[in-house]
């Protein structure tokens, strides 16, 4: 199994390197490019936008190849892939000409709805958070809530080079490691499908010469299948290794979200709407500190990997409320010194203008 | 007369007798100067004064030795205990410097002491420290605004910005400087200093890019009107000592290592013909009110703390090509006239005397005010529409002393 595993990576890592460069092409003929806007995006040239589609085509090859159908599937697999792949089209259409962000958020609605609908509700997992009493439609909607809220929160990370990258792969090793440890063959082959892609998109994306961008497109496409393999995994824990799993893979998801809720926060109390485009997120305030784009990715992914370790040992001596408790906690004084680091940022540059005056 | 003096900690600095920099100068004036009024404690740090030369007392404050540094990572420990030590006697704690604010909620909750803290410059800002440094001492200084009964800035551009950042009030004061002296070289002195007999322009500070070193030196290097004297710690770092190698062979300039002794420094500054002032960090640099003090002409960088250390009378640059305009264009009657407005300033402001009443004065105001004045008014928490309503449209568009316009 191990030995089919790699080469699934390995195949759809050499198909989306293979696709990419023609991609590109095929891109700027058509003109699905990421135009340097002067106020918000911060490279010079127009960049393809089709990271996501390439891996999108390299994920669904791969995964017919590899997929062998006899194998026990325990989770609904089509419509993850439906629901991921409109969402893909939604965002190939958003990245070409600009679709209203309310329909854009209804679509989402309907396909979080749909794959609800098949079975993916959150509810051992919240048994195990000792709130199982609620009631099922409560469960229901908030499942929902939270398969849109990932999916916009990641979509909000992909700020800068190989930030969305590096944090999509990293949480989709972890579940093709979870997969392994739950028996969950299925599972693993989809996690390392899309990382195989994921790691040959990352290697244009940080190159400056044949630069590509996820676009919409692919953090919709990647972060849908990611939120409802994640449910999966939550709603696992009766299985022997689902502590540690789960609690990693909290960590890993807690980042884009718990920043997009700063970000909200920090927008609504400035008394702008929440959706309005602004500089505040995580990677914007390090950038005020380090510029180069490459090494804030590396810290972020550090930082994260670093609450994981320790929601890690925590999972191992405490139960899961705890690891929830825990990861809310660090990420919130995370939070809290980000503010810290974006109001030294605007203070130094506020005074820098006080000093000259003469 | 029979009255009970008030138990003043003084907390944050090396030590006394004073052998470091501004603040420890500072307290030893304080000390000079108001020990009538106050019981002094000062604290010292057991690292800088060995056990030979420990005093139990200096001009009549008592002095605690504590084990740790004053400066750097260990500032923070020794400005703590020193805080918590002081709990056990004094009435009002002086604390100079915002290491060891993070305390200062719990004092000021637990306690009924009288808290007034200097927060020296803007610490958080200077390219010295690393980024974990810069966060603590930016978070710090909030602490310290916040929990403290009365904050103390050294300048006026200082006041601007907490005004901008806290929105309460700070209160300035600037250091004095009449500890400096007019030295006249003797026949000794002018063999050790050839350059005494003649003209030469002279600059002292720390040797860090943040003090324009690289900007003088080129200037004055290319510019043989005036040599330049500078005195610094060259062999500090590897940018003092790159700098060093690379000029040390011009003849226009003299660098010299650091002066410790006053005389010898008093010697060198008071005899030039011009001090060049490079600081460009945060507040009243007291090099630069020395030079004041000692009616020397000065070329400033044009940043807002040195104007306003010098009431905007001094001549200023920010670029190499200015600084070259004002040597080649500022002749010797001018040269001369800008002394004396420079002297009349420090004279007026920069007096040991006038320092220490001003910290009498705000310890006083301390123990009656429990809140700090607040600068923004109320209605700047007006919406326009609200405002223009009731024709006050003009209040939308009102600067206040700490705002910068737009246009």
């Amino acid at each position: 199994m191990i030995f089919k595993l790699i080469l699934t990576l390995l195949l759809s890592y050499l198909l989306s390197a293979m696709l990419m460069p023609q991609m590109r092409k095929l891109a700027k003929w058509v003109d699905l490019t990421d135009k340097p806007n002067i106020a918000r995006k911060i490279h010079k040239e127009p960049v393809p936008l089709v990271g996501g589609i390439v891996i999108s085509i390299a994920t669904i090859l791969t995964l017919l190849m590899a997929l062998d159908f006899g194998l026990s599937i325990n989770f609904g697999l089509m419509p993850i892939m439906v629901g991921a792949s409109i969402l893909l089209v939604t965002g190939i259409i958003d990245d070409k000409i600009e679709i209203n962000p309310y329909k854009k958020l209804l679509i989402q609605f309907c396909c979080a709805y749909f794959i609800v609908e098949s079975g993916f509700v959150m509810d051992q997992f919240l048994d195990e958070l000792h709130l199982g009493t609620l009631p099922y439609f409560i469960k229901k909607i908030g499942t929902i809530v939270f398969i849109v809220a990932v999916v916009n929160a990641y979509n909000l990370m992909d700020g800068i080079d190989g930030l969305a990258g590096t944090l999509f792969t990293v949480v989709f090793a972890w579940l093709a490691v979870a997969g392994i440890m739950m028996q969950e063959w299925a599972l693993s082959i989809v996690s390392l499908s899309i990382s195989g892609g994921l790691v040959a998109f990352l290697k244009f994306n940080v190159n400056d010469k044949e630069k590509v961008f996820l676009g919409d497109s692919g953090s919709l496409f990647l972060s849908f299948i990611l939120v409802a393999c994640s449910i999966y995994v939550m709603n696992n824990i009766s299985l022997t290794y689902h502590k540690p799993m789960v609690s990693g893979l909290m960590a890993l998801m807690a980042l884009p979200l718990i920043d997009a809720l700063r970000v909200f926060a920090g927008r609504i109390k400035k008394g702008k709407s929440p959706f309005f485009a602004d500089k505040s997120h995580i990677h914007h305030v390090l950038l005020g500190i380090q510029t180069e784009h490459k090494k804030v990715a590396v810290i972020l992914l550090v930082l994260s990997i670093l609450i994981m370790t320790t929601a890690l040992i925590i999972a191992y001596f405490y139960a899961l409320i705890v690891v929830v408790l825990w990861v809310l906690m660090a990420f919130s004084l995370l939070m809290y010194i980000i503010g810290m680091v974006d109001g030294m940022v605007n203070h130094r540059a506020a005074l820098a203008k006080q000093e000259m005056r003469s | 007369m029979d009255f009970k003096k008030r138990n003043l900690a003084i907390i944050g600095t090396v030590g006394l007798p004073a052998k470091y920099g501004g603040f420890e100068t500072l307290a030893n004036h304080l000390v000079e100067n108001l020990n009538e009024e106050y019981d002094m404690t000062v604290y010292c740090s057991g690292k800088k004064y060995s056990n030979t030369e420990r005093l139990k007392s200096y001009k009549g404050a008592r002095l605690v030795y504590l084990p740790f540094d004053a400066n750097g990572v260990q500032s923070i420990i020794y400005d703590t205990l020193s805080i918590l030590h002081s709990l056990w006697y004094a009435e009002v704690l002086l604390i100079l410097g915002v290491a060891g604010a993070w305390v200062l909620p719990f004092v000021k909750l637990f306690t009924n002491k009288k808290i007034v803290i200097s927060i020296d410059g803007i610490e958080w800002k200077r390219d010295k420290w690393s980024l974990p440094a810069k966060l603590y001492l930016y978070w710090a200084e909030k602490i310290a605004v916040r929990y403290s009964h009365i904050d103390i800035s050294d300048n006026e551009s200082i006041q601007d910005y907490t005004a901008m950042r806290y929105g309460s009030l700070s209160n300035v004061i600037e250091y004095g400087a009449d500890h400096t002296m007019q030295v006249t070289p003797t026949d000794e002195d002018l063999t050790k200093y050839s350059f005494l007999s003649k003209p030469y322009a002279f600059k002292v500070c720390r040797i860090e890019p943040e003090n324009n070193i690289d900007m003088v030196l080129k200037v004055f290097a290319n510019n043989t009107k005036y040599p330049l004297v500078m005195v610094g710690n060259w062999g500090n770092s590897n940018y003092g000592q790159a700098l060093k190698e690379s000029y040390s062979n011009n003849p226009n300039l003299i660098l010299l290592d650091p002066v410790y002794d006053q005389r010898s420094i008093d010697l060198l500054r008071s005899n030039a013909t011009l001090y060049v002032h490079g600081h460009s960090a945060g507040g009243t640099n007291p090099s630069l009110v020395e030079a004041m003090y000692l009616g020397l002409p000065i070329f400033a960088f044009g940043i807002s703390y040195n104007r306003t250390t010098t009431e905007q009378k001094a001549k200023y640059f920010t670029s190499e090509q200015e600084l070259v305009h004002l040597i080649k264009n500022v002749d010797g009657h001018e040269l001369q006239k800008l002394g004396h407005t420079m002297q009349q300033i420090a004279e007026r402001r920069y007096r040991w005397s006038v320092i220490a009443r001003k910290y009498h004065a705000i310890i006083l105001r301390a123990f009656e005010l429990d809140e700090k004045s607040k600068v923004v008014p109320a209605y700047k928490s007006l919406r326009p529409q609200l405002l223009q309503q009731y024709e006050a449209n003009h209040l939308a568009y009102h600067n206040l002393f700490f705002e910068t316009s737009n246009n």
